[in-house]
């Protein structure tokens, strides 16, 4: 779409909002459809694909070796990289990934890491030498909104069905396995944006495109909070991020529930 | 009482000076952080000074033949004076320290980045190479994108961009110096250096920390961490942005563990502590002009 018609566009879907209305007809706080497949890659060793809407994100979980981080002797370590593919937009372009992409990883990355989703103490082959590196790539192949949510559905789903490989004479065996990886917690995000005084969850790209702001809010199954990011040039009010945590932690079960399934569907 | 001697909603000392560089339009000048006294402690005394330094902010400066030069926060060294006397042999700072350009509104490079419709805020967040224990390689790293990113959505909604159409407002911030809270230090002195530069804005804009850490062993929500407190297990670090008069949050972020109760807490601390900034702020604007107006 040019200019021109986002213009158009973005004056509707803020007129629609005056009155609390979508575009697409959605209630404020209900999701676009969402479909979660796991074991999606064969080389692999654990991905999903997840479509949210019109939005598709695949994500795939490889594991390496190397040495901890210096701080960490005794803990393996966690890489999130996400891509916005040229192929997903019109306005992504090639090149190393840009401050969305990098905001997009570290925002996912942040809800795992800081509820310990996976015990990286259990990930040590040899402390303070080596250890294993779990990399989880996100590859954008449709962007129309939203990426957050569909983003880290994609990367924990993976996480969940992900397969250590084995290690012998400091070597990674390539997918033979010894077990799988567990996980203690499914962080998920729950993204909402602002579009003057209405407040929706999930956005879709129109709806980006018309934002005033955007907040993310990941949480666990107790109903605690792991990870916030507020985005967009608007801003938002205490009372209604009171409303969104309160949103976040409803909507996230039923997110958890359907991760849960495609997670233990992919078991094998 | 926090490991650096501070009550939960303390903040650590602030000193802004406005219009500090030359060729900037506008700038700034933050620091942000704890002064230290230097204590003169015998050598024999290093196992308990090894020790408390787990669990207090005390630094060692200097191993000495015969003693040991102890970095102390001011805070905690009046209530270690109350035990006894100790030799103050000098004095320190601890915390962060920016300096911040703005730049504009002026033609955009490269052009095709101007937006007919509004001027567009830049920000370049940067840690110097010695600015943190080990040296950190000067190439720009994903942390300091991502945070560049938030603090520029932060500002542009404050300024009156759509003054300024087809212009770029470019905001430099470089970290000296990092002792936790560094993108709210950049923020903050960011606001002081827009409004030097004479760019009309709706309204201030001050950022600190808030978070959640264990203060003797209880879970506490309190105001603007230390690095050491961010370490601390179990910590939350929750950077956020606000315009003080109306209130509006800018920027979140958050990571750590938190109850929604908590969280709450932890933002109207923010909003209440964020008063005291706008004060620091505004009083560094107004030595600005009482100083050129003083030189004409």
């Amino acid at each position: 779409m040019n200019e021109f018609i986002w213009e158009f566009s973005r004056d509707r879907t803020r007129r629609l909002a005056l009155r609390g209305i979508r575009a697409d007809r959605r209630k404020p706080f209900e999701y676009r459809p969402i479909t979660i497949q796991t074991n999606v890659g064969s080389h692999a060793d654990g991905s999903a694909y997840v479509q949210l809407g019109n939005t598709k994100v695949v994500a795939g979980v490889k594991f390496e070796i190397g040495a901890p981080y210096p701080d960490t002797p005794d803990k393996g370590a966690l890489i999130t990289d996400a891509e916005l593919l040229p192929l997903a937009s019109p306005t992504f372009e090639p090149g190393p990934p840009d401050e969305n992409a990098i905001e997009l990883a570290r925002v996912v990355d942040r809800g795992i890491r800081e509820s310990n989703a996976i015990d990286l103490s259990k990930l040590v082959i040899r402390e303070g030498e080596l250890v294993y590196l779990v990399f989880v790539d996100l590859r954008v192949l449709d962007a129309d909104g939203n990426l957050f949510d569909a983003a880290s559905m994609a990367a924990i789903a993976a996480l969940g069905t992900a397969k250590i490989p084995r290690v012998e004479e400091d070597k990674i065996i390539r997918e033979e396995y010894v077990k799988t990886l567990e996980l203690n917690e499914i962080p998920l995000l729950t993204t909402f944006v602002k579009i003057g005084s209405a407040i929706f969850v999930d956005p879709t790209l129109e709806e980006e495109r018309a934002m005033d702001a955007r907040f993310s809010v990941a949480t666990v199954d107790d109903g605690s909070i792991v990870a916030v990011q507020k985005g967009g040039e608007g801003s938002f009010t205490a009372a209604e991020i009171e409303r969104m945590i309160e949103r976040s932690i409803e909507l996230g079960k039923e997110l958890r529930k359907k991760v849960k399934e495609a997670i233990e569907h992919g078991k094998d | 009482m926090r490991s650096d001697g501070r009550e939960p909603d303390e903040l650590r000392s602030i000193r802004i000076e406005a219009g500090v560089l030359e060729r900037a339009d506008g700038s700034a000048r933050i620091e942000w952080g704890l002064k230290t006294k230097r204590i003169l402690v015998p050598r024999s005394e290093e196992q308990h000074i090894r020790e408390l330094m787990e669990q207090y902010y005390i630094k060692m400066h200097e191993v000495r033949e015969k003693d040991l030069v102890v970095d102390v926060p001011e805070k905690l060294y009046k209530k270690l004076k109350e035990l006894r006397d100790y030799e103050v042999v000098g004095e320190g700072f601890r915390g962060n320290i920016a300096v911040v350009a703005v730049y504009g509104p002026r033609e955009p490079i490269p052009k095709h980045v101007g937006d007919p419709y509004k001027a567009i805020v830049r920000f370049a967040y940067r840690m110097a190479p010695f600015s943190v224990p080990e040296r950190k390689r000067p190439a720009p790293g994903r942390r300091e994108i991502e945070i560049s990113k938030v603090c520029k959505e932060a500002l542009q909604r404050v300024v009156f961009a759509e003054e300024f159409p087809m212009t770029a407002i470019d905001v430099f911030a470089e970290l000296l110096s990092s002792d936790a809270g560094t993108r709210v230090t950049a923020l903050t002195a960011a606001a002081v250096a827009l409004a030097d530069a004479g760019i009309p804005m709706r309204d201030m804009v001050t950022a600190l920390a808030v978070g959640k850490i264990p203060v003797e062993g209880k879970e506490t929500i309190v105001a603007d961490l230390t690095k050491f407190e961010e370490d601390l297990e179990g910590a939350v670090d929750l950077p956020i942005a606000i315009t003080p008069r109306n209130e509006e949050i800018l920027l979140m972020q958050m990571d750590g563990r938190i109850t929604k109760d908590q969280l709450e807490e932890a933002v109207e601390l923010a909003i209440k502590k964020a008063k005291e900034i706008y004060e620091i702020q505004k009083n560094a604007l107004k030595e600005k002009y009482r100083r050129v107006v003083q030189n004409e």
